[in-house]
C-alpha cells in the first residue's frame, strides 16, 4: 500500500508538470477601429468580460445599465467581473502571458488608471497598437481642455486606453456641525490639533491615502514641476521633508491617535457617517451628494477644496493584449464615451462622475442631456473647484508608499 | 473501483499542493523569465527582510496561530468536561451547527458590528450610561496587537472543535472518568485527566489544521486584524496585488516564509504537547486532587456559550444592517427600515447563490463518494492508513492557501483548464475532501463492525452489507459531513476567483468584492445569504434521518 502511495505521488506530479511548448503564439487579427463598421460586425454576439472594481453599488448599477444598452444596440453581452482590487486583473493578464496564452484571454476590458496602467504598458500587457484615438466618439472628448486625458499620472496614454471619467481631490463635512473649514494646510493642521481624533486619512497603500500625501507634498513646496519627472531624478528626501514634518506634527491628534488609519474612501465616508470623524476626503466630486441621496450622510453635508489647487486625474478603460473579444471591447469603450452614457454617469442619482466630453463639441440635442442635470448642494460648482494640479509621475506613488510605510507602517 | 479510490483521493490532495508550491518556489528564488529574471538568487528574500515591520507581521501570524488553537481548545475542553451530561450540553449541541455553517468573513463582520466603537454594545449603553453622543475614540477592532482578530478566530474555531470532539467522543467515552471519579477527583477534572488525553490523540490533525489556518488566515484578518503592519498573509496578498510587478517575486518569497511560519508554529505546538504531557503525567502521578472544578466549568461555559451567543448576535446585526435605513449613532436600532438593498440585489443574489450551490453540491458530493469508497476499501482489505497517509490527507489544510494557490493557478492556466465548472469543482474538492474524510473516518472507525460480521455470516455480500447495513446506519454522520463540505465550499474565495477566471462569481466572491466598498447594508445582505445557504443544508442534513428513521428507534438517537 505504501508503495502505491509513493507511485501515486510521482504520477500526480508528472501530471501537473507544465508543458510550455504547447501553447501557440499566433496573434489573432486585431480589429481596426478606423473601419468601424467591421468592428461593429465582429462585435455582434461577443461576450465582453469587463473587469472593474465592484465595491460601489451605484457604480455597479451604472455598469449594469451600460450592459443592457450595448446588448440592445450592438448585440454584445457585457459581463461585469467585480474585482475587490484592480491589480487582480493586472496579475491575471501577467499570469496568462507567462502561460503563453496569447489569445482567448479571460479579460476583455479593464477599468484602470495610474500605476496599474503604467505597469501594464511597461510589461507589454496591453493591445499593442493604439486604438482609442480612432474610436468614433473620441472626437467628442475634451482633449484640449483636459490634459489628464492624454497623460495618465504623467504616463502618455498613446491610444492604449480610452477615457471614461475624471476625478478631483476634495474634502467634505457636515455643515451643521462645522461652521468654518480650513482652506490651507496651516489652517488644516491647526484645525486637526484643536479637534483631536476628528480627522484621519487612508493608509498610503490605498490610492486616496497616497493622493492625500501627494496633495500635501504639492502644497508644501513652491516649484511643483519637480514632481512631473520620475522620482529617481529628484531629491526625494529633500523634496518630501516638509511633508513628513507636517504629518509628524499632526499624527498624535488623528483619529485613534494615528495608530491605525482608514482603509479607503468608503471607510472614510462610513467614519463620517458614524460621526467618528468630522472631515472626510474623496476623489469623486459627486460622492457626498450621492451619499446624501442614499441616506448615508446628512443633508447638510458640504464639500471644499484647499486654496492652492487640487490633484486631479482621469480614469480609463483598456484592452489586454490577449483579449478574447477585442472588437466587442472597443464597441463598449466607444459607447462609454457617448454623450448619453457620459450624461447618465454624471447624474448624481446614478453615479455623479464627471464627464470627459467637451460640451462645445456636442450636438444641440446632446447638450440638452447635460443641461437637464441638476447638481446636489454638496457638489462643488465649476467656479468653486479651484485650480487643477496634475498627478506627479507614476513612480512617485510607490516612493510615497514605501517611505510612509517605513515611518508609520508599524503603528505610528 | 474501490481499490483506486484511495489513490485517486491522495492524488487530488497532494498533486495540486506540491505542484502549486513548486511554482511559488521558482520565482521566489529569482527565476522569472517574464519579468526578465533568470537564474538563482536570494534577492527576493533580502528585499522581504528590508520591508518595514515585516518581523512584526511574521510574529503576528505565529502568535495568532498558536493562541487561537490554545484558547479555543482549552475552552472547549473545559466546557465538555463540566457540562457533557447536562441540559446545557444539549443546547450547545443544537446551537453550534448554524455557527459552524457561518462563513468566517460573515462571522467577522457580525463581530465587528457588535464590538466596534460605533457598534451595538456601545450603542446599547449610550448615551445613558456613557454620555457618548459620538462613538468613543477607542482602538477596539484592527488593534495593532491583533486581539480583535484573535477573538474573531477563537469564536469561529470553537464550533469546529466541538464538531470534531463530538465526532470522536463516542469512541473513547468509557468507564475511565468514573474510575477517576471514584478515586476522589472532582468530576470535571477527572474527565480532563482521563478521557480528554484520549480524545486529544484523535483530534490532533484537526488541531494542526486549525493552527495552519489561523497562522495564514486572510478574510478575517482583513476585517478584524491589524493593518499597520498586517499579519504576513495579508502582506503577501498586498504584494501579489501591487501594480509594481517586480514585487511579485518578493510576494513569492513571502509565501515561502509564510509556509515556514506555519511549520514553526506547528513545531512549537508539538514541543508544547511534549512538555505538557511530561508535566501532566507528573501531576497526575502525584495524585494531586484539583479543587477548582467549578472554575473550570465557569471558564468553559462563559467561553463556549459566549462565543456562540456573540455569533448569533452578530448574525442578527447583519440582518438588521441589511434592512436598515438611516441608522445614526447612538441609536440602538435603525430609525427606519428599508428593503431596498434586498430588492435591488435580488436577481444578482439568486444568480450567484445558485452557482455557489451547484459548485458546493458537487464538491461535497464527490468528496463523500471518494471518502466512503476509500474507507470501505480500508475495511474490506483490512488496511490501516499509515500516519504518513493521514498526514498527506491533511496537506492541503496544513500548507497555507496563499502559499500554493497562486502556483496552482499558473498550472491551470498553462493547460487552459481555468474558467470552467469542472476545474472549479476540482479546486474546491482539494479543500472539502480532507474535512469530509476526517469527519467520516471517525464515525467509520467508531462503528461496531459486529453488525457487518453478522450480516456477512448470514450470507450477504460485501457490497450488500455496505449498502443495506453500514450506509443507513451511518447516514447521519454522512449527511453531516456533506453539510460541512458544502459549507467549506461555499466559503472558498481565492480558489473561486483564480480558477474560475473571474467568470464564475459566487455568493462569496461577490460578497468580498462588495465588501471592499464597505457598504454595511450590502455586507449585511450578502453575509446573511452566505450564512443561510450552508445553514439550510445543515438543517436538511439533520432532518432527513429523522424523517427516514421515524419508525426506527435504534437509529434515532445521535
Amino acid at each position: 500500500m505504501r508503495f502505491s502511495f509513493t507511485k501515486n505521488i510521482l504520477i500526480t506530479c508528472f501530471a501537473f508538470l507544465p508543458i510550455s511548448g504547447f501553447a501557440q503564439s499566433d496573434i489573432s487579427q486585431m480589429p481596426d477601429p478606423k473601419n468601424w463598421d467591421m468592428v461593429l460586425n465582429e462585435a455582434k454576439g461577443q461576450s465582453v468580460y469587463f473587469n472593474a472594481w465592484g465595491g460601489a453599488p451605484n457604480i455597479n448599477s451604472y455598469i449594469a445599465w451600460v450592459s443592457d444598452e450595448v446588448f440592445a444596440q450592438y448585440g454584445i453581452r457585457l459581463e461585469h467581473v467585480k474585482l475587490s482590487n484592480t491589480a487582480d486583473a493586472v496579475n491575471r493578464v501577467l499570469a496568462e502571458k507567462k502561460a503563453k496564452r496569447n489569445q482567448g484571454g479571460a479579460i476583455d476590458l479593464v477599468w484602470i488608471n495610474g500605476e496599474n496602467f503604467a505597469s501594464m504598458k511597461n510589461q507589454n500587457l496591453l493591445l499593442e497598437k493604439g486604438w482609442s484615438y480612432d474610436l468614433p466618439n473620441y472626437s467628442l472628448a475634451d482633449i484640449e481642455g483636459k490634459k489628464v486625458l492624454s497623460y495618465d499620472f504623467s504616463e502618455p496614454v498613446d491610444g492604449l486606453e480610452s477615457p471614461w471619467g475624471t476625478a478631483q481631490f476634495s474634502f467634505y463635512y457636515d455643515s451643521a456641525e462645522l461652521s468654518e473649514v480650513p482652506t490651507n494646510l496651516d489652517g488644516l493642521a491647526k484645525w486637526i490639533k484643536e479637534n483631536p481624533s476628528r480627522f484621519t486619512y487612508a493608509d498610503a497603500s490605498n490610492f486616496i491615502g497616497n493622493t492625500f500625501l501627494k496633495q500635501l507634498a504639492l502644497g508644501l513646496i513652491d516649484d511643483k514641476s519637480v514632481f512631473s519627472k520620475p522620482v529617481e531624478e529628484a531629491n526625494f528626501d529633500k523634496l518630501t521633508a516638509p511633508l513628513w514634518a507636517w504629518l509628524d506634527d499632526i499624527h498624535p491628534y488623528l483619529w485613534r491617535k494615528g495608530k491605525i488609519f482608514a482603509r479607503d474612501t468608503t471607510h472614510l465616508k462610513t467614519l463620517l457617517s458614524d460621526n467618528e470623524i468630522s472631515i472626510a476626503m474623496t476623489f469623486n466630486l459627486g460622492e457626498a451628494s450621492s451619499a446624501i441621496k442614499e441616506g448615508i450622510l446628512p443633508k447638510t453635508t458640504r464639500s471644499f477644496v484647499l486654496d492652492y489647487g487640487s490633484i486631479g486625474n482621469a480614469h480609463f478603460v483598456t484592452i489586454p493584449f490577449n483579449a478574447n473579444a477585442k472588437a466587442g471591447a472597443m464597441v463598449v469603450a466607444n459607447f462609454m464615451l457617448s454623450p448619453i452614457a457620459q450624461a447618465k454617469k454624471l447624474d448624481e442619482n446614478i453615479w455623479g462622475d464627471p464627464s470627459v466630453l467637451a460640451y462645445e463639441k456636442l450636438s444641440e440635442s446632446d447638450k440638452v442631456l447635460f443641461d437637464d442635470l441638476t447638481q446636489g448642494a454638496a457638489t462643488l460648482g465649476a467656479e468653486e473647484l479651484g485650480k487643477l494640479i496634475n498627478e506627479p509621475d507614476a513612480s512617485w506613488s510607490e516612493a510615497f508608499k514605501k517611505e510612509w510605510l517605513k515611518r508609520y507602517g508599524a503603528g505610528g | 473501483m474501490l481499490r483506486i479510490a484511495p489513490i485517486f483521493m491522495i492524488a487530488i490532495l497532494i498533486g495540486p499542493v506540491l505542484a502549486g508550491l513548486f511554482h511559488i518556489i521558482v520565482p521566489a528564488f529569482g527565476h522569472d523569465p517574464e519579468l526578465g529574471q533568470i537564474g538563482f538568487s536570494l534577492q527576493a528574500f533580502y528585499a522581504l527582510k528590508m520591508m518595514p515591520a515585516i518581523m512584526k507581521s511574521i510574529w503576528l501570524s505565529y502568535w495568532l496561530g498558536l493562541m487561537t488553537a490554545f484558547i479555543s481548545l482549552m475552552l472547549v475542553a473545559f466546557f465538555i468536561a463540566s457540562y457533557r451530561n447536562s441540559y446545557w450540553f444539549l443546547v450547545i449541541k443544537t446551537m453550534f451547527k448554524p455557527v459552524l455553517a457561518m462563513p468566517h468573513a460573515a462571522a467577522a463582520f457580525g463581530l465587528a458590528f457588535l464590538i466596534m466603537p460605533s457598534g451595538f454594545i456601545i450603542r446599547l449603553i449610550s448615551p445613558e450610561l456613557t454620555g457618548f453622543i459620538r462613538p468613543p475614540d477607542w482602538l477596539i477592532i484592527n488593534d495593532p496587537a491583533g486581539f480583535a482578530l484573535l477573538l474573531g478566530l477563537v469564536i469561529k474555531e470553537i464550533p469546529f472543535l466541538l464538531l470534531v470532539i463530538l465526532a470522536s467522543l463516542p469512541q473513547v467515552e468509557g468507564q475511565y472518568s468514573r474510575v477517576a471519579r471514584i478515586s476522589g477527583y472532582g468530576k470535571n477534572y477527572a474527565w480532563l485527566i482521563s478521557v480528554f488525553p484520549l480524545i486529544y490523540k484523535k483530534i490532533r490533525l484537526p488541531i494542526y489544521a486549525l493552527i495552519a489556518f489561523a497562522t495564514s488566515v486572510v478574510d478575517v484578518a482583513l476585517i478584524l486584524g491589524p493593518a499597520t503592519p498586517p499579519p504576513l498573509s495579508i502582506q503577501i496578498l498586498r504584494l501579489m496585488s501591487d501594480p509594481d510587478l517586480t514585487q511579485r517575486s518578493i510576494a513569492a518569497a513571502a509565501a515561502i516564509v509564510q509556509f515556514g511560519v506555519t511549520i514553526l508554529a506547528l513545531i512549537t505546538w508539538w514541543i508544547g504537547e511534549k512538555i505538557f504531557i511530561h508535566f501532566g503525567k507528573k501531576i497526575i502521578m502525584s495524585g494531586f486532587r484539583f479543587q477548582g472544578d467549578k472554575i473550570l466549568g465557569f471558564i468553559g461555559f462563559v467561553g463556549v456559550g459566549g462565543a456562540i451567543f456573540m455569533t448569533f448576535v452578530g448574525l442578527f446585526l447583519l440582518a438588521l444592517w441589511s434592512v436598515s435605513g438611516i441608522w445614526k449613532f447612538p441609536q440602538v436600532f435603525p430609525a427606519e427600515l428599508s428593503f431596498s438593498t434586498w430588492h435591488n440585489e435580488a436577481s444578482q443574489l439568486l444568480k450567484v447563490s445558485w452557482r455557489a450551490i451547484i459548485i458546493a453540491f458537487f464538491a461535497s458530493f464527490i468528496a463523500i463518494i471518494l471518502a466512503l469508497s476509500s474507507l470501505e476499501n480500508e475495511y474490506q482489505r483490512q488496511i490501516k492508513l499509515s500516519k504518513w497517509a493521514k498526514f498527506i490527507l491533511f496537506l492541503p489544510l496544513l500548507v497555507p492557501q496563499v502559499s500554493f494557490l497562486f502556483g496552482l493557478f499558473i498550472i491551470f492556466l498553462w493547460h487552459g483548464l481555468d474558467g470552467n465548472y469542472f476545474s472549479l469543482i476540482f479546486a474546491h474538492l482539494i479543500f472539502t475532501l480532507p474535512y469530509v474524510y476526517l469527519l467520516l473516518s471517525d464515525s467509520w472507525n467508531g462503528f461496531d463492525i459486529r453488525y457487518l460480521t453478522s450480516a456477512r455470516l448470514m450470507g450477504k455480500s460485501q457490497m450488500n452489507v455496505f449498502f443495506s447495513i453500514r450506509l443507513p446506519m451511518l447516514l447521519r454522520p454522512i449527511l453531516m459531513a456533506f453539510a460541512l463540505g458544502f459549507a467549506i465550499s461555499i466559503a472558498q474565495y481565492l480558489p473561486t476567483l483564480l480558477i474560475g477566471a473571474g467568470r464564475f462569481p459566487t455568493i462569496t466572491t461577490e460578497a468580498v468584492a462588495l465588501a471592499s466598498g464597505g457598504n454595511r447594508r450590502l455586507i449585511g445582505t450578502y453575509s446573511l445569504v452566505q450564512t443561510l445557504l450552508p445553514f439550510v443544508v445543515f438543517a436538511i442534513a439533520a432532518l432527513i434521518p429523522a424523517l427516514l428513521f421515524h419508525n426506527r428507534k435504534g437509529l434515532n438517537n445521535e
